[in-house]
């Protein structure tokens, strides 16, 4: 289609006499390489699906130079060392004859992988959200998207699906690694493939979760400030100070306050909405025990309202 | 069909008006709008664009409303904003073809339109280096080179020679009135610069203080006066009163008379007196109204009234 629509630019005006004219005008401005376009246009959809191409390619730093692309690769190399120790290890056992032992105590399983890497994760999210909008503020660039084919909700959703994407394909690689690690593993692939599958839905469904509220979440604080460092600061602040207040309140009073309080920390509602995909009726910090299903429901409150604080704000933002 | 229509549009921000009432027709055309600062040509644009709603009345492009569809009308106009918008960790192409997909275009064809259009504009191997260390000349070329990526039907071009060295502000005013021309593409050109306007445009629009001054194709602004222009070679003083003389009212200024002339034989009358004079003759000409005069006349009637 992409051929089609390329034949369709093409006028007949292109024709050996233009390169002539470049040749004769040099650097001047007068040079006319100037044509009409009769081919299609596509419209907003294109334009959005555009716009998130171009956001997830930006989120990994990819097309720019080698330095953007460090913080987001190294923190997704980081997030898959402990699923390759764990496959090394296996192997390392199943060599040994220990294989079933070590399965039995190994830390690092699809259960608890979300929470073994839960800082890296957001640290992804403060380190990259700021990337996908601070610039365009900055520099105001957004008077040019928004004088495109698009709307400004549309800008801010395609913002959030890009991040949202990329956040996805940190979460899910790791997890990834292991299911064809340990099926290679296995006596029989098969078997092991088959033994996995029933992980899979909670393994998606909760990076589903933690990816949309990671995203929405640290967008909607980014948006508020073209400096990047504020952003990646104020991210990191609403997910570690309710975090540490519920550490030290479990301590000083533990009980059904720190339960509630919990309900309000993004990485204990990300864990406790990783216990109940994972089939746990409770969850909380260790001195209070919730319904897992409360942490579910605030991780989709927190969606709501980031998404929608996100879209306002680009809705009021003045380009 | 008109290019722009608008009825009673105004603009409020909080306590400050900056458009009051304006109803106006616009045909396509390389049109001039004019104001000083503050007087509401970035507002009037912008409202254009969707970007900002206005307080009441409507806007219209290519009789597309701009506040109930603002898609189609973006897609259809190209916009230079008035201050500096561009990435500079991007390259002028990837910016430049990343802007037409935005506005609709397939992918290959953003890619070609990118490459046509920056040759148009004279960016060429510098395309591929990040805007950050371009000039300013080079930045204006690529705002104005995305404005004009998805062969828009109106371009709106806010103070496009902002920062501009004079050889710049001429290249620039050149490429914009060649693109009206040559291409077809209608043009709304906002300045403070009367004589930029003078240079460009065909129709005018003054505005200021959000008010609509006047809206009529240049010639009208800038027509005969009815006077003409004696330039001698040495003081005119002599000849000057040898017209007054004669029943010719006239300003002497330096080496020129300024004559008001009334049809008849005057030009015969200016010649005999100057050759009466033995005096040296430089040239006659028609003295033409300037934009300033017309701001001029304006202001002082103002004060009169």
């Amino acid at each position: 289609m992409s051929g089609a629509a390329g034949g369709l630019g093409r006028g007949p005006a292109d024709g050996p006499g233009r390169g002539a004219t470049v040749g004769a005008a040099g650097d001047s401005i007068y040079d006319l390489g100037y044509r009409g376009y009769q081919g299609v246009r596509l419209g907003r959809a294109h334009a959005v699906a555009s716009l998130v191409r171009q956001s997830f390619r930006q989120s990994w730093g990819m097309g720019r130079p080698g330095r953007a692309k460090i913080v987001p690769f190294g923190l997704a190399a980081i997030a898959t060392v402990p699923a390759v120790v764990a496959l090394g290890i296996s192997a390392l056992a199943k060599q040994l004859g220990a294989a079933d032992m070590i399965e039995a105590a190994s830390p690092i399983r699809y259960e608890t992988y979300y929470p073994v890497i839960g800082q890296v994760v957001f640290l992804f999210a403060a380190a990259q959200a700021p990337e996908l909008l601070a610039r365009d503020q900055r520099h105001r660039v957004l008077a040019l998207f928004f004088s495109r084919a698009i709307r400004r909700e549309d800008y801010a959703a395609a913002k959030l699906l890009a991040l949202g994407a990329a956040m996805l394909a940190f979460l899910l690689f790791p997890l990834a690694v292991i299911f064809v690690g340990r099926a290679l593993l296995a006596a029989d692939v098969v078997a092991g493939v088959a033994a996995d599958a029933g992980a899979v839905p909670a393994i998606v469904g909760e990076a589903l979760l933690t990816a949309w509220l990671l995203a929405a979440m640290s967008l909607a604080i980014a948006s508020f400030t073209p400096r990047r460092a504020y952003a990646t600061a104020a991210i990191f602040a609403v997910v570690v100070i309710p975090a540490a207040t519920v550490g030290v309140l479990s301590e000083l009073a533990p009980g059904q306050v720190v339960g509630a309080v919990s309900l309000f920390s993004p990485g204990d509602v990300l864990d406790g909405a990783n216990a109940f995909v994972f089939g746990h009726a409770q969850a909380g910090p260790p001195s209070a025990s919730m319904p897992s299903l409360a942490y579910v429901g605030s991780a989709l409150a927190m969606i709501v309202v980031s998404t929608a604080v996100l879209v306002a704000r680009f809705l009021r933002i003045e380009p | 069909m008109a290019l722009i229509r608008l009825e009673s549009l105004t603009k409020h921000y909080r306590d400050v008006v900056a458009l009051e009432d304006l109803t106006l027709e616009l045909e396509p055309g390389i049109i001039g709008l004019v104001g000083s600062n503050g007087a509401g040509k970035s507002t009037l644009i912008r409202v254009l664009l969707g970007l900002l709603k206005p307080t009441s009345g409507r806007a219209f492009v290519l009789d597309h409303d701009v506040a109930r569809e603002g898609t189609a009308v973006r897609a259809m106009v190209g916009y230079m904003p008035e201050h500096d918008a561009l990435p500079p960790d991007l390259p002028a192409s990837e910016l430049v073809a990343h802007m037409a997909e935005l506005s609709g275009l397939p992918r290959a064809a953003a890619r070609e339109r990118t490459a046509d259009v920056l040759r148009h504009v004279g960016l060429y191997e510098e395309r591929y280096r990040p805007i950050g260390g371009y000039s300013t000349g080079m930045r204006q070329r690529v705002a104005l080179a995305q404005a004009l990526v998805h062969d828009p039907r109106l371009l709106l071009l806010d103070e496009p020679t902002n920062g501009l060295d004079p050889t710049g502000r001429d290249q620039m005013l050149e490429l914009v009135r060649r693109t009206g021309t040559e291409f077809g593409i209608a043009i709304l050109l906002a300045s403070h610069l009367l004589g930029e306007i003078e240079r460009t445009c065909d129709y005018l629009v003054a505005i200021e203080s959000g008010r609509l001054v006047r809206a009529a194709p240049l010639a009208a602004f800038t027509g005969r006066t009815g006077v003409v222009r004696v330039e001698l070679d040495d003081d005119a003083a002599r000849l000057g009163a040898r017209l007054a003389s004669a029943g010719l009212a006239n300003r002497v200024d330096g080496r020129s008379v300024f004559v008001a002339l009334e049809g008849g034989d005057g030009y015969d009358r200016i010649r005999d007196a100057v050759v009466e004079l033995d005096a040296g003759l430089v040239r006659i000409e028609q003295e033409r109204r300037t934009l300033e005069d017309l701001f001029r006349d304006d202001g002082a009637a103002e004060g009169v009234a």
